[in-house]
């Protein structure tokens, strides 16, 4: 009966002991039980109420078990914490996304599934690669500690100087080089259309090895209406990045600009795409027949309102992070050593 | 100024973890010091009780044990008597690091006792 107690407080303990260690631990536990149930009898008491005393003041073995060990007994300590949280985060943004639009159009484009189908997929999709990131990021961080160390690696060995503060936060947020290629790429889609609308300049087709002609990539029973509101949001996105640019600041007002551009070209390519087919139907088809994985009847334009619409939601979602470092960052620091704007939401 | 309200019961429970931590380093002394001679575990923590020196045989025994891994203690298993028992001792290393401890100790009570003096003076 004592023994028993006692070999099922030491297995209870050793449950907790890595097997190199088993042997050692055993030793030790099994040794200090021993002289204080000896000395116990020797005071007098009978021997299985002195195993269980002694087992009682030992208390429970899982923690008497960890003690004797020197192996950290949380997951992640203070010294990994921050930069753990931080990459979870960064990974996250940028995985999570990422997932949702490549099910979305592998769902819609290849599969041949129904809208509200490949949007259940996505959200399966982002739940499990969600689950899947947590579980390896945490792992790899877990075993970086117990290698490398409870303190992680930083540049002065160590210790905490002012070389490990953040960079300090640039004079703009917005360079040359970031609004540039919007606007040079917008100029490029803005001479393209007019040159397709006042010369009727289109695509070379090849019909056969030898007949070429040329075909409008635009639709020309597009409405003029239509064609002004076109080159409406061309403009409008040649004076975004422009007014970024001379804000110098993801400003209340610079991101407000961009969102409402970007859902204005998301709801023309929509109303578009119920109504009027903004390519060429003779150039869709020919599109069509050359499709060999993706034929839908309406490739081209579904390609074009794809293209469209990530365009779209990739610049307000710059536009929105631009707004969130401004607020971190930025607002309230005006004055001082920072280059602040002049806050422009009063 | 801000008053904080802590129940008794709480306030307790804070001395009491604050006890722990200043004792926490005080066991070690204790022990390197009482180790001179070779003892078994069960024996030092009845010396060390008797010494008035408070100390769980949980806490003690993981600590010995500690020890003798970081080479303060040297240990040897005994095998003559009825059970296997384990004596340690002091080991060289020990003794300087228990010189070293008992100075640090010293002078931080004495310290201390100056600037709580002074302070219940005023």
């Amino acid at each position: 009966m004592t023994t028993m107690l006692k070999e099922r407080y030491i297995a209870a303990a050793l449950d907790h002991v890595p097997a190199e260690q088993r042997d050692e631990v055993r030793a030790e536990i099994r040794a200090a039980i021993d002289e204080m149930v000896d000395q116990r009898i020797e005071a007098g008491e009978p021997g299985d109420i002195a195993t269980e005393h002694v087992l009682n003041e030992l208390g429970d073995p899982a923690k008497l078990a960890a003690s004797y060990q020197d192996r950290p007994r949380y997951l992640i300590g203070p010294g990994w914490y921050p930069a753990y949280i931080a990459f979870l985060k960064m990974i996250l943004g940028i995985v999570l996304p990422l997932i949702v639009v490549v099910t979305l159009l592998v769902g819609l484009a290849v599969d041949d599934k129904s809208l509200s189908g490949a949007i259940g997929d996505a959200v399966g999709a982002v739940f499990t690669t969600a689950l899947q990131v947590g579980f390896w990021v945490t792992l790899g961080f877990a075993v970086a500690e117990r290698v490398v160390g409870p303190e992680m690696p930083s540049k002065n060995e160590g210790r905490w100087t002012v070389a490990d503060l953040p960079e300090a936060p640039k004079a703009r947020q917005i360079t040359l080089g970031g609004v540039l290629p919007d606007i040079i790429a917008m100029i490029v889609v803005a001479v393209l259309a007019l040159l397709q609308s006042a010369k009727g300049i289109g695509i070379i087709v090849r019909s056969g090895p030898e007949s070429a002609m040329e075909l409008p990539l635009i639709n020309p029973d597009l409405g003029l209406g239509w064609q002004i509101v076109f080159f409406a949001l061309v403009a409008l996105s040649i004076v975004g990045p422009i007014a970024r640019y001379v804000t110098g600041f993801w400003t209340r007002r610079v991101v407000l600009l961009e969102l409402a551009d970007s859902a204005l070209w998301i709801a023309y390519i929509l109303i578009l795409a119920v109504s009027v087919p903004i390519v060429n139907p003779e150039f869709a088809e020919r599109v069509d027949e050359g499709a060999t994985w993706w034929k839908t009847g309406d490739t081209a334009n579904i390609a074009i309102a794809i293209v469209v619409i990530l365009i779209s939601v990739q610049t307000a979602w710059e536009a929105w992070q631009g707004y969130r470092e401004y607020r971190r960052v930025y607002e309230g620091t005006s004055g001082g050593h920072l280059t602040a704007p002049a806050s422009d939401d009063g | 100024m801000t008053h904080y309200s802590v129940s008794m019961n709480e306030s307790d429970a804070l001395v009491q973890s604050q006890f722990q931590e200043i004792r926490r380093g005080s066991i070690v002394i204790a022990v390197l010091s009482l180790m001179q001679s070779p003892q078994y575990g069960y024996a030092l923590l009845e010396e060390l009780n008797d010494a008035g020196i408070e100390v769980e045989a949980n806490t003690l025994y993981p600590l010995l044990r500690r020890l003798e891994k970081q080479g303060w203690l040297s240990a040897e298993w005994t095998t003559d008597e009825a059970r296997p028992r384990k004596y340690y001792r002091t080991s060289d290393e020990g003794k300087r690091a228990l010189g070293l401890l008992t100075d640090e100790w010293r002078m931080l009570t004495d310290r201390l006792m100056r600037l709580v003096g002074d302070r219940s003076e005023t």
